[in-house]
């Protein structure tokens, strides 16, 4: 390799390292699904409202790239979804694209300029994410029929769950959707593929697996002695997998598929390194919010808010969001747990359901391009530091 | 010589009085107005807004689409909740007076029409083709009954070059000889709920799970694809070399290339979407979904402009495009004209009656011979263009 090939592959990879900086390219933000994102240019409160629209449908999660904020949006009285491009800056639709498929379910990722979509039907469509053409779509060629789980897209692979006959991991190529291996899971259903220590994970009542990205191969698999029906998304932190499967919440070592312990939460927990450096999880449980330290296992903090506190947490350079039923949005400090600011955003932020998926897309809070985005069922707002502040 | 001469002149006069009575340019013939089913029409005498209401017939059951040829406006009536079969009516176009009506017997309340060169063929429920003269006249050409050995005919016909497609949900699809009635070719496929669609040289035939391009005069298979027939097919709307289908099997709707069959784009359009080409190039595609209407660029796929119903209206009609101009229709019978490009409302009526289209009879708006027609359950209105320069 020559030294310029070398020189352009650095720029090109600190071209990428710099644009997936500030990016959500995945439900909780990350490929790991920590819910954990880190603005370059800080992130301090107070936040003033930049932006909110009605879209009129439940909105998904937001995808945030390139100052474009992407949501899918169940349609309101029919079946099928839409998703939107919305100008980060100013909440103005850049392209918006129909999604056509039984009940209203459709969910979306990012990686290198695409945005894709999976529905309900398992038709994927990789679209430009700058406007939205179409750049390849594919359905799946093996009967399976039902799709639930988020898409997750990286390093040139994407990674898509469906069920049916029982349930299928499909990856494909970014480039152009061609099939580059299928794993059989026990069942395909609600679990976003998770990417961390060298493996995609996948989880489902009492069968966790992880395999190897590039083959397919399967490292290894936890088997709990039941299977049957929809799983749940787990976040990867320091390289342990959080499994989640709706029954159950189980901590595994990721290299070996061991269970090291239990944790407890209703939505999916976030991740964050705090002030002193140690690794902090936030647990929603009973409609409380709860910071946990990793090793530990002790409880930090923990914070009751209105008594309605719905949505899986994230956390922006150290500070934690937190929604809640009755509209409240919360920031609080990620050492003390203490509320830095809060606001109403005008309609109820609904807790994510990840198991009824037929009436609206996967939902949650997202944060990207400085700027934390609240979808709260057909509404969406975007909040930004009054001030930026570096952290 | 003289003999000669006058053998000529009377073979040129054939030509011309065929040509003349053929399909004209401003002529609905079809299902969404053409056997491409793309709801797309240029009236030469232009379409401007405002429009006038002309007259308003109430037709005592659910109103078919209507075929415009010839002065006249064609459509079948049901004869819902009062005893099985339909009438087949003629109306000056101009006045809506009934010219004729035709009492058609048979099972259901479901009749459909198509028109060419000066017939009206009209097919019922039990595959019973009648041809009538498309003039004031209103005289039986032809009848003949298709072999449907129990099973229904529910797709609308359509008609062009010579030949009505007709398809039997138990011994597929017919080409019968427009003059005649005789029977030119039978394809073994079964359809139901779906009219033929041409185009780009082909008949297209879409059940759900199975759908086939034929060479329209012969009927030889050019390209199928699907496998599995699951379930009552769809219209499926041909324009620009593609084809516009749902697949229930495959989830959901789908462009295929109108010359392999190859699925090249997913689509979304709950009923039979409309299409329009601008003097630019440029390409539009019209589709109600979930009660809003949507303008998308056939090149990108993406939104241009949409029309989003109130919580407690919904837009409901398969749309249409007039001159660049589009039509729809909303539940509660408001009548909408759009500016193709933008989106404008350029102006709106409310109709008598409700667009509501699930009476058994196929419905949809209509425009011809310089008029709009619009079906609302059992009421049929008429309207005009204004006439450039004239004051109102």
């Amino acid at each position: 390799m020559t030294k310029l090939a070398i020189a352009t592959a650095l720029a090109i990879a600190f071209a990428c390292s710099i644009a997936h900086a500030d990016t959500a390219q995945s439900y909780q933000i990350n490929i790991a699904h920590t819910g954990s994102i880190a603005f370059k240019r800080g992130f301090a409160p107070p936040l003033k409202r930049r932006w909110v629209r009605n879209l009129g449908g439940s909105i998904s999660y937001p995808v945030i790239a390139n100052g474009i904020a992407y949501v899918t949006v169940g349609n309101d009285y029919g079946y099928g979804s839409q998703i939107y491009a919305l100008n980060i800056k100013t909440g103005e639709t850049v392209w918006q694209r129909l999604i056509d498929s039984i009940y209203r379910w459709s969910n979306a990722a990012y990686d290198n300029g695409q945005i894709f979509v999976v529905d309900f039907d398992g038709v994927v469509e990789a679209l430009s994410a700058e406007s939205g053409a179409l750049n390849w779509w594919s359905y799946p060629h093996d009967g399976q029929n039902t799709f639930s789980s988020p898409p997750t897209a990286t390093n040139g692979q994407l990674f898509v769950g469906g069920s049916g006959t029982g349930g299928t991991l499909y990856a494909m190529a970014e480039s152009d959707g061609t099939p580059e291996w299928t794993q059989t899971v026990e069942n395909g259903d609600n679990s976003a593929p998770t990417i961390g220590d060298g493996g995609v994970y996948v989880t489902y009542p009492g069968q966790y697996y992880k395999f190897d990205p590039a083959t397919g191969a399967l490292i290894w698999r936890y088997n709990g002695g039941i299977e049957g029906g929809g799983g749940r998304t787990s976040p990867y932190f320091g390289r342990q997998l959080y499994a989640r499967d709706g029954l159950s919440n189980i901590i595994l070592d990721a290299d070996t598929g061991r269970a090291t312990g239990t944790f407890s939460t209703t939505p999916i927990p976030a991740f964050f390194k705090n002030a002193s450096g140690k690794s902090d999880m936030l647990e929603l449980t009973n409609n409380q919010l709860y910071c946990v330290d990793v090793h530990s296992g002790n409880v930090i903090w923990s914070f009751v808010g209105d008594h309605k506190l719905s949505t899986a947490p994230i956390v922006i350079n150290g500070i934690v969001v937190e929604g809640s039923g009755s509209g409240e949005l919360y920031l609080l400090d990620g050492t003390t747990g203490s509320v830095l600011w809060s606001t109403n955003v005008g309609a109820p932020i609904p807790a994510p359901d990840e198991q009824n998926i037929f009436q609206q897309p996967l939902t949650g809070l997202g944060a990207g391009d400085n700027t934390l985005v609240v979808p709260a069922g057909s509404q969406i707002s975007a909040y930004v530091p009054q001030r930026n502040r570096h952290r | 010589m003289r003999r000669s001469l006058n053998a000529l002149a009377g073979v040129i006069l054939g030509i011309l009085s065929v040509a003349s009575a053929g399909r004209a340019a401003d002529d609905a013939t079809a299902y969404q107005i053409n056997p491409a089913h793309d709801g797309s029409i240029a009236l030469s005498g232009g379409f401007t807004p405002p429009l006038t209401r002309a007259w308003v017939q109430n037709l005592h059951g659910s109103v078919s689409y209507p075929v415009i040829a010839n002065g006249l406006v064609f459509v079948n009536v049901g004869n819902n909740g009062v005893r099985y079969g339909s009438h087949f009516y003629a109306l000056r176009l101009n006045t809506g007076e009934i010219v004729w009506r035709k009492k058609i017997r048979g099972s259901y309340y479901w009749s459909a029409t198509a028109y060419e060169n000066g017939k009206v063929f009209v097919v019922n429920a039990d595959g019973v083709v009648r041809a009538f003269t498309a003039d004031d006249a209103g005289l039986v050409v032809w009848m003949r009954r298709l072999p449907c050995l129990g099973g229904t005919a529910t797709s609308a016909p359509t008609a062009l070059n010579g030949y009505l497609y007709v398809a039997c949900e138990t011994r597929g699809v017919y080409a019968l000889r427009e003059d005649n009635g005789h029977i030119r070719w039978n394809s073994p496929i079964t359809v139901q709920e779906s009219s033929p669609t041409l185009g780009d040289g082909g008949l297209y035939i879409t059940d759900s799970g199975l759908y086939f391009k034929l060479d329209p005069t012969n009927g030889t298979t050019l390209w199928l694809d699907g496998g599995v027939d699951t379930n009552v097919g769809e219209n499926s709307v041909y324009f620009d070399k593609h084809l516009y289908l749902r697949d229930e099997l495959k989830g959901g709707d789908f462009v295929l290339d109108a010359g392999t069959g190859a699925i090249v784009a997913p689509a979304a359009f709950l009923q039979s979407p409309a299409f329009y080409q601008d003097a630019d190039g440029n390409q539009y595609e019209y589709a109600v979904i979930d009660a809003n209407l949507y303008a998308v660029s056939v090149k990108t796929g993406t939104v241009l402009w949409s029309v989003l119903a109130k919580k407690t209206d919904y837009l409901v009609t398969a749309p249409i495009v007039v001159n660049g101009l589009v039509v729809v229709g909303s539940a509660s019978g408001k009548l909408y004209l759009l500016d193709g490009k933008t989106g404008a409302l350029l102006w709106k009526d409310k109709v008598h009656g409700r667009f509501d289209g699930d009476s058994g009879t196929l419905t949809g708006l209509g425009a011809g011979d310089g008029m709009l027609l619009v079906p609302s359950g059992a009421i049929l209105t008429a309207y005009t263009p204004s006439v450039p320069g004239r004051k109102r």
